[in-house]
């Protein structure tokens, strides 16, 4: 790697790091710390191949990988006890009422996760149905059906998480 | 505000005040070249410089490890904010404090896994905090993020169980050789897969219970093939294709929904059995993968054929 690609990844952990942080949190359910340890594994990788796709959008690389490695890492953790019935308590968390914004984001911990992973690229990170579909690997279709499902357990929340 | 952008506003809120870690570019270096001794001092003062313009308040959730290679990470005066402890207290209440601590307060479910065992419907978040995370005492950032966690407990009305006792009965215990249990007898399993030792009672509905099975080197707390029997009737997905009276398969994706076999699909065989049982076998994605969708699909086939229950 010469010294103008490590200038310019310099450059890009700068700039990207942040956001894919963000996106790390949102995705794999809110522990800064994980989502850290993630981001920096995903970087890893983006610096191992950097001279190869520096020119080619590292950031939509380095996307997929955070959310990939998200979605990989929720689905070992939980993959004995919750297969098929993902789906946790219908009931909110209907503790102190923290208002609509914590039930919505208590109600997305709660989605699973390649449906949250959906939801975070298509209203956090902005990203079209196309390109959630080419970051998820999956097809158009996945991607509107699982936003829409999340959408409506979201909506759900809402309704039931505001004060009365 | 349309849902969309409420739930936009509310990540947007969630995450506001995270930002990288100056030292991110060099831990990245760190995990990547950890036998060299060549740290590059040029391009970690660039960073410095880089993340002193784009991030002008530079707050961060973790604190880097100290080492060598943070030598050159920037040395930045953040005034620090002592957790205070509020175990025990109303989680609202310690929200309200740690808010006005000038932290970032977040009250967390308890947790997905530690509800499996009881019954969804008879449990509700408690009001009382357990844990924080960070811990009491410890300093952190100004507006840092404190997780609030408060336990799952018994809902007051609903189920006259009690949740299942997650410590230490909620398995079947010795199954010997692992293919007797519930009623049922496994008596094929494909070649090299066997029981790997744990059972789980309860997650899947009222009188169910689920016991994996797994190949060699397989890691700690993952399954190859996965048994689970329930009284339950969802537990049967009668949608899939049907290979036998009573008996289908298909693959389902992390939220139940129908998908075709490959990666983040699970491939699932449902059967009928008569007394209300059902029974269900699951390929994990990664064993599925290794046998080829033809030979998964054949082995799963054999596999709940020969389930048989016992009298």
């Amino acid at each position: 790697m010469t010294d103008e690609d490590e200038a310019a990844f310099d450059e890009f952990v700068a700039a990207r790091s942040t956001a894919l942080l963000r996106t790390a949190i949102l995705v794999c359910g809110a522990s800064a710390h994980d989502a850290e340890d993630l981001v920096q594994g995903a970087l890893e990788k983006v610096y191992r191949h950097w001279s190869r796709i520096r020119a080619d959008n590292p950031e939509a690389y380095a996307r997929k990988v955070v959310v990939n490695s998200a979605i990989t890492r929720s689905r070992r953790r939980k993959v004995i006890r919750e297969i098929t019935f993902a789906a946790p308590p219908d009931t909110p968390v209907d503790g102190p009422d923290l208002g609509l914004r914590e039930a919505m984001l208590a109600e997305l911990r709660k989605l699973p996760t390649r449906m949250r992973a959906v939801l975070v690229l298509r209203y956090w990170e902005d990203q079209s149905e196309i390109e959630t579909a080419a970051l998820l690997g999956c097809s158009v279709g996945t991607v509107k059906s699982q936003a829409a499902r999340g959408l409506a357990r979201i909506r759900e929340a809402m309704v039931e998480g505001v004060p009365a | 505000m349309n849902v969309e952008e409420e739930l936009k506003e509310a990540m947007r809120a969630q995450v506001d005040e995270v930002y990288a870690p100056p030292s991110m570019g060099s831990a990245v270096r760190r995990r990547r070249r950890r036998s060299l001794t060549r740290f590059r001092t040029a391009g970690a003062v660039l960073v410095t410089a880089a993340v002193a313009i784009t991030v002008p308040v530079v707050l961060t959730n973790t604190t880097p490890t100290p080492g060598p290679a943070d030598a050159g990470a920037p040395a930045i005066a953040v005034p620090g904010i002592v957790v205070p402890d509020v175990i025990g207290m109303n989680a609202k209440q310690a929200y309200l404090l740690l808010e006005q601590a000038g932290l970032t307060p977040m009250i967390m479910t308890p947790g997905e896994s530690t509800v499996d065992g009881a019954k969804a419907d008879s449990v509700r978040a408690g009001e009382n905090v357990i844990l924080t995370s960070p811990a009491a005492g410890a300093v952190i950032e100004p507006k840092g993020l404190v997780q609030i966690k408060v336990p799952w407990v018994p809902a007051p009305t609903g189920s006259p169980e009690p949740p299942v006792d997650q410590s230490s009965n909620d398995n079947l215990g010795d199954l010997g050789d692992g293919l007797t249990w519930m009623g049922i007898h496994v008596s094929y399993l494909p070649e090299g897969v066997k029981w790997g030792g744990s059972s789980y009672v309860g997650g899947f509905g009222a009188k169910s219970a689920t016991v994996p099975y797994v190949t060699e080197g397989l890691e700690e707390g993952m399954y190859s093939v996965q048994v689970i029997v329930s009284a339950d009737a969802k537990l049967l997905h009668r949608d899939g294709e049907q290979v036998a009276p009573g008996t289908w398969i298909s693959s389902y994706g992390e939220g139940g929904e129908k998908l075709g076999f490959g990666t983040g699909s699970t491939l699932t065989a449902s059967r009928d059995f008569p007394g209300d049982l059902a029974v269900q076998v699951l390929f994990s994605p990664d064993y599925s993968k290794s046998l080829g969708e033809a030979k998964a699909k054949e082995e799963i086939a054999k596999v709940i054929a020969a389930i048989r229950q016992e009298k």
